[in-house]
């Protein structure tokens, strides 16, 4: 391999990592700049997810969840409105649409735990009631129910002892 | 007559009935009965919030009006996303379990609870219409204030004599199971005549 070869070798290496290195850095400023306003709008969607699941878990565990609806509310149409800005190009309109329903949602999910915790706490409360009221009903019920038994007993008993006995003429005499 | 061993499996039956009932406080929250079919409802609705008065032939730039309405019998809160697509008579329209390929043009998304009903308008004018021998193109939507982008055409239907654009609305439902919003199977459309120059 003569000089000129050794150069041109160089030349091509050096042309190649350059391309290289511009191909990774137009790539990591697409992701930054150019796919932000979608990573916006996935992480709003996920987080309205995030804190829907959240609500319905305390919705189930018997909390008022009301004031958290109306709030998943607004940060819905936020991500509506991020969504169509989005599909319409305007990028700017829909990072800001996304970031208003991430604001939105800030607290819900926190919020829709304490109540869940507090829904957990109550019907426990409610159960514990429940049960020894339960308890002591079918208790004194069953007590009650021995004693009518115990005098309806005797009474039928006696009844039967005082009974005559009839006679029955007989068929064959 | 009755034996005393008949009075005694009475009084066994009272016992153990009155026990079930006395215990049903307790007893409420450990079971669940089934109580009928979960299910949601999508309606579109006309201008007036019945089930009359839709629009059907199309001006260009004029506009009209209809609600889209949901009711949730789910059972518990729900999340609902609404899309609204336009097709002409070519493109694929949704059917009983896939959703229309298509992209939405426009949508909302709402969270009810039990039993509660949404109902939002949907406002809605043509722009960019022509007409050229025996089609209509339509290049813009205007939904609510929002434009936009839809370009197609249409060409004529003689078995319905015009021109006809198609309307639809799908109804997606969130799925916690799945973390994804999903087709819920159901959608409502209105076919739309552009035939009528402006």
């Amino acid at each position: 391999m003569n000089y000129n070869d050794k150069n041109l070798a160089r030349t091509l290496i050096s042309a190649g990592l350059i391309l290289l290195l511009a191909g990774l850095a137009s790539r990591h400023l697409l992701v930054t700049y150019g796919l932000g306003e979608t990573g916006k709008i996935v992480e709003a969607d996920n987080a309205l997810k995030k804190a829907f699941a959240t609500v319905l878990t305390a919705e189930n565990a018997g909390a008022n969840v009301s004031g958290l609806m109306v709030r998943l509310n607004q940060a819905g149409a936020f991500l509506a409105q991020a969504e169509m800005a989005y599909r319409n190009g305007d990028s700017a309109e829909a990072t800001e649409n996304a970031e208003q329903c991430l604001t939105t949602l800030q607290g819900v999910s926190d919020e829709a735990s304490a109540s869940m915790d507090s829904a957990l706490a109550n019907s426990q409360q409610v159960f514990w009631e429940g049960v020894t009221i339960s308890t002591i009903g079918a208790v004194a019920f069953l007590v009650v129910l021995a004693f009518v038994w115990r005098w309806f007993s005797r009474r039928h008993l006696r009844k039967s002892l005082r009974m005559k006995p009839e006679v029955v003429p007989d068929a064959d005499a | 007559m009755l034996t005393l061993s008949d009075y005694k499996t009475i009084f066994v039956a009272v016992g153990a009935i009155g026990v079930l009932l006395l215990a049903s406080p307790a007893l409420g929250p450990i079971l669940h009965f089934s109580m009928g079919e979960k299910f949601s409802e999508l309606q579109l609705l006309g201008s007036d919030h019945m089930a009359e008065n839709y629009p059907s032939n199309i001006r260009a730039n004029e506009s009209y009006l209809v609600y889209v309405g949901i009711n949730n019998h789910m059972r518990s809160s729900a999340y609902y996303v609404v899309y609204v697509k336009f097709r002409n008579q070519s493109e694929e329209l949704p059917n009983a379990t896939v959703p229309s390929p298509l992209p939405p043009l426009y949508e909302y998304r709402t969270f009810l609870q039990n039993d509660e009903t949404w109902e939002a308008p949907l406002n809605f004018s043509v722009l960019d219409v022509s007409f050229l021998e025996n089609r209509t193109h339509v290049g813009f939507l205007r939904i609510n204030d929002v434009v936009l982008n839809v370009d197609k055409s249409t060409l004529w239907n003689a078995n319905l004599m015009g021109c006809y654009f198609q309307l639809f609305i799908e109804l997606w439902i969130y799925d916690s199971e799945a973390n994804a919003v999903q087709f819920h199977n159901r959608f409502v459309d209105r076919w739309l005549n552009m035939t009528v120059p402006p």
